[in-house]
């Protein structure tokens, strides 16, 4: 039982990553300034001296 | 009424502040030029309507010869806002007017806010609101946007004033070129070259003027008619050579200063003070960025920052690691021995607890960097740093683009890489944006902080400061390599404008601030952690395989035999100090088990494995295979370093009587050492950028060659320099 919770846990946490992984690929994914915007894709409003990734 | 409404000015002129008050945004607001590179959109709601607020960057003028340039100009042409708000500086009227020329030179929509008053007025400076109204026939309403005073009033005026018909503003710029924009105007009308977006006079100057993208435009629209303008350009520009030694550009330049001069002289604006005296920012410059003077007081501030940030940060620090401490002691008693558990804690807090630690940290290095940047400070090091970075050949506007990747521990690599945009010679754009990744990134800031704190307790500002002073070295020297090597070429000039001194206000501080900690905190929540938990499933898994768990147990059955299973118990449940000096005995030599098989576990681990595999490499550089699975984690986030020592530390801890912090761990662990700590500081300094800078370099240069480029030429670089410095350190040491 405890081998499967901690497998789902693993294999969620490797989803995400592998999904957060590809969004910022395509640039769909912010890389966390405050700006919400996406870094990534070419979009990002400012150069935020302090960020914040 | 529903309107896209504009917000368009010279650079640091107030824009964001007013974009802010406006909407109630709280957009990042600079002290320094070029904050805004991208416009950033809002919504206002007033009384007379709903207006689409959209702030641009900051512009000089509107000639394509920068990217700042080029996105505002490409926005008011393409999507037609209803209105403009043109910000003025009140206070540097003649130089902000000649942009607010150029609007009305494309029949545009304008209305000026006339904003920092109460600083014009500071330097005697009075301005007929009316007259300039009236003279450039457009509404001009003062403002202060730091306070949000006039604001209404603006609205009110900008409501009023949409949907009124406006007729392009045609200024004489002298005999020869007045007479070259009619011939031109008159092949541009009857061919209706480019008339669906500009102005047909505004098209002949802009082709005056070289304007590049202009030019391009028109080549691709009619071949025929473009050529036809080339030749009266080319005509024009000869003649002028030839009897003024000058180029339309200037003469058009000249004119419009001269439009607006005229304009001012007309009673606008009277100096209650010398015009020519020396404002206070001025007086302090002349201190500041003096030649000699200069550089130590730039060292000394960013002394002064580490010492601020080390000396009010370490108790909450300690704070913080106990409080993760008693959480983990808490987790480890609360739940059964098993792999939920040994996730939970090993994993999740002890990998998390060590990055979320940092925060005190993180907030006062923030703060700091907060007030230099809002003070103004940091345009005057990008000032006296040019210099120098012409001689490695960079550009002066690269300064900025490294203090936002960490010039000052703490920015970022990716806006740090965005923002290296604003320099026009693609060559030095590219030395820029390959060597902002040195700079100690945010992101680093843990690892240094973490090492710092464990070997270098006793001097830790000049640590940091050292670590900067290396990080910049390093960058530049690289930069000069590239530039001397692959990316060859002349440099360019610099021109900035430095802004006033201003004092910080506590609200925009604490804005800075809070945003980052946020931003920190939650990446801990989300990649950090993910991490942690995929990083921790690699540390445990396969494990150990039946055999050897079965020799363990073999080694605990010998230690244990001849006891009975009440004293075995009591030994492994009781306090050391009840008890007797055969039964601590016992339990040492079941804890060196216990150590033995965690420790044979991790390096039969997935990630044991792999940290092996690489020690063959790194450990010249004397890092063991924890440090290297740590190193391979922090491509994905840097901070991952040090999530990934806590929940390698931890998962090797077997006394759950202990619960060091993971700088008290690391100070007491085999292998480590002030020399390996350097060593592993100055490799964290020059390998791999993080994933998401690599991804912003590749599509920053347009190119992965680049993207990839970074990250082997860094991590090899990184592995030398480190390298070199273990071996070099051990041979001394020896």
């Amino acid at each position: 039982m405890e081998n499967i919770i901690v497998g789902i846990i693993v294999a969620g946490a490797v989803g995400f990553m592998v999904k957060r992984f590809v969004d910022i690929w395509k640039g769909k994914k912010s890389c966390g300034c405050s700006n919400g915007c996406s870094c990534a894709g070419g979009s990002c409003s400012s150069p935020d001296p302090f960020l914040k990734k | 009424m529903n309107a896209t409404v504009v917000l368009a000015g010279n650079p640091n002129s107030g824009k964001t502040t007013l974009f802010n008050e406006l909407t109630g945004g709280r957009q990042h607001v600079g002290n320094y030029p070029g904050v805004t590179v991208e416009k950033k959109q809002g919504t206002c709601k007033t009384d007379t309507g709903r207006f689409e607020i959209v702030d641009l960057p900051g512009t000089y003028s509107l000639t394509a010869y920068s990217l700042e340039e080029v996105v505002a100009r490409d926005f008011l042409v393409n999507e037609k806002p209803s209105m403009i708000i043109n910000i003025v500086d009140a206070s540097n009227l003649e130089r902000n007017l000649y942009l607010s020329v150029q609007f009305m030179e494309m029949g545009l929509p304008v209305c000026i806010a006339l904003n920092m008053m109460d600083v014009a007025k500071k330097r005697g400076i009075e301005i007929d609101i009316q007259k300039l109204s009236g003279l450039l026939s457009i509404p001009v309403v003062p403002i202060v946007a730091r306070d949000g005073k006039g604001k209404q009033a603006l609205m009110a005026s900008v409501a009023e004033n949409i949907g009124q018909s406006r007729q392009p503003l045609r200024i004489s710029y002298g005999r020869d070129l007045d007479a070259a924009l009619d011939e031109m105007e008159a092949l541009i009308r009857p061919a209706e070259f480019l008339t669906r977006s500009y102005d047909p006079r505004w098209t002949a100057l802009k082709y005056l003027e070289n304007d590049q993208q202009v030019i391009d435009r028109g080549y691709k629209q009619d071949k025929a008619t473009a050529m036809k303008l080339d030749a009266v350009v080319q005509r024009v520009r000869t003649h002028i050579a030839h009897t003024l030694d000058t180029h339309p550009e200037g003469i058009i330049a000249d004119h419009r200063y001269g439009y607006v001069h005229s304009v001012l002289k007309q009673g606008v604006i009277r100096f209650f003070q010398d015009e020519n005296r020396i404002q206070v920012s001025d007086r302090i410059d002349r201190i500041v960025t003096h030649r000699f003077m200069g550089p130590v007081i730039m060292v000394a501030m960013l002394m002064g920052l580490y010492q601020f940030t080390f000396t009010f940060s370490t108790i909450p620090v300690a704070w913080l690691e106990s409080f993760f401490g008693w959480v983990s002691a808490m987790a480890e008693q609360a739940l059964p021995e098993g792999m939920v558990r040994s996730l939970l804690v090993s994993g999740i807090i002890d990998g998390m607890g060590g990055v979320l630690g940092f925060v005190p940290l993180i907030m006062f290095m923030f703060l700091g960097i907060a007030f230099l940047e809002d003070t103004g400070y940091l345009a005057r090091m990008s000032f006296m740093l040019d210099r120098i970075f012409r001689m490695f050949g960079l550009h002066g506007s690269s300064v900025m683009a490294f203090i936002v990747s960490g010039g000052i521990a703490g920015g970022c690599a990716v806006p740090g890489v965005m923002a290296a945009r604003t320099l026009k010679s693609p060559k030095e754009r590219l030395a820029t944006l390959l060597t902002v990744p040195f700079m100690n990134c945010g992101a680093k800031l843990p690892v240094f902080a973490l090492l710092v704190a464990a070997f270098f307790a006793e001097s830790r500002a000049e640590v940091m400061l050292l670590i900067t002073l290396i990080s910049w070295t390093g960058a530049l020297l690289v930069a000069w390599f590239l530039r001397s090597t692959l990316i060859r070429g002349e440099s360019t000039p610099f021109v900035m404008e430095l802004p006033p001194y201003r004092l910080p206000t506590l609200k925009g501080l604490f804005i800075h601030t809070f945003e980052r900690i946020i931003q920190y905190v939650k990446k801990a929540g989300t990649v950090i952690l993910l991490i942690s938990i995929i990083l921790w499933a690699m540390m445990t898994f396969p494990g150990l395989d039946e055999t050897r768990t079965k020799e363990f147990e073999d080694r605990r059955s010998t230690i244990v035999s001849g006891l009975s299973q009440e004293t075995a118990d009591e030994i492994m449940t009781q306090k050391d100090e009840k008890l007797t000096k055969p039964m601590l005995t016992v339990k040492e030599n079941l804890l060196q088990v216990d150590r033995d098989q965690a420790r044979e576990a991790l390096e039969n681990s997935v990630a044991g494995r792999m940290g092996a595999a690489l020690e063959s490499i790194t450990r010249f550089a004397g890092f063991d295979w924890r440090t290297n699975i740590a190193l391979v984690g922090g491509f994905a986030a840097k901070e991952v370093v040090v999530s990934t020592l806590g929940t390698a530390y931890s998962l090797g801890e077997v006394d759950p009587e202990e619960t060091a912090s993971l700088s008290g761990r690391l100070k007491t662990a085999e292998g480590w050492g002030p020399l390996t700590a350097f060593s592993l500081i100055l490799f964290t300094i020059f390998y791999s950028p993080c994933f998401v800078t690599v991804v912003c370099i590749a599509k920053e240069t347009g190119s992965w060659k680049w993207a990839a480029f970074s990250m082997v030429f860094n991590t090899c670089l990184a592995l030398l320099v480190s390298t070199v410095f273990y071996q070099i350190g051990s041979l001394v040491l020896a």
